[in-house]
């Protein structure tokens, strides 16, 4: 292992970044599914994959709100990231009564 | 094989036959150190460092256990310690980042403490203007390994 290696490491692990997910489907019953293109997981140097989960890999966020790792199921294809939001862990109506519309 | 070379004396003409001068490439030392306690058959950079990278890998996230109105718990956890390399750069205020119900809530808000025997965590909240209750969803990521 080389300098070059040991600052591939720390990109890997201490190089955060932050990406905004766009609404790809929402006629799934189950899920409403959010994409982002060319986005793709880093991978991590493998003694150090036990020292991060992969559910500790990344944050999610709906309007500033943190969003419960039980409430999503993400998905890498090819190099494409897809978060799907469980239906059935939200409230189908918000304060007002109204079916809730996700945009 | 067959070698034809011609034997050159040390100076010509009082002039020196090999010509020696300083390489452009850089000089490169290798591993000097390795902090693991290993047998030192594969020395690597990582091993030099191990415990500052093992540090700023380890990252948690985990739904905390309800005990009561203002405290929670994270279980099966182990915290790391602060190498002293990272003394006065990490930040210690931050360890934890903790939602309720999605919202952040400050550090200044809570204290915790870690049992190493029973490996958790238990934070207790001080100044929150709503009592915790079972059906909260209390999020903990940071600096904690799940085991």
């Amino acid at each position: 292992m080389n300098i070059r290696q040991l600052k591939n490491i720390m990109k890997e692990i201490n190089e955060p970044n932050e990406f905004e997910l766009y609404l790809y489907a929402d006629t799934n019953p189950n899920y409403w599914t959010y994409k982002v293109e060319n986005v793709r997981v880093k991978t991590l140097f493998s003694k150090l994959e036990n020292l991060r989960k992969p559910s500790a890999r990344f944050d999610v966020f709906i309007n500033g709100l943190f969003i419960s790792e039980n409430d999503y199921i993400f998905e890498q294809k090819e190099n494409d990231f897809y978060i799907r939001f469980k239906k059935s862990n939200f409230p189908a109506y918000d304060r007002f009564g109204n079916e809730y519309g996700w945009k | 094989m067959i070698v034809n070379a011609y034997l050159l004396p040390e100076t010509y003409n009082k002039k020196p036959v090999v010509k020696k001068s300083n390489s452009v490439k850089r000089v490169v030392f290798g591993v000097e150190t390795d902090l693991t306690g290993n047998t030192l058959i594969n020395p690597s950079l990582y091993n030099e460092y191990a415990q500052v990278i093992d540090f700023v890998a380890v990252r948690g996230s985990q739904m905390a256990t309800f005990v009561n109105a203002t405290t929670v718990k994270l279980t099966n956890v182990k915290k790391p310690i602060l190498p002293s390399e990272l003394f006065g750069v990490f930040d210690i205020v931050n360890w934890f980042r903790v939602y309720i119900n999605g919202d952040f809530i400050s550090p200044s808000l809570y204290t915790y403490s870690y049992n190493g025997y029973t490996n958790e965590i238990t934070f207790t909240f001080t100044g929150l203007t709503f009592p915790l209750d079972a059906q909260d969803e209390i999020a903990i990521t940071g600096k904690f390994e799940e085991l």
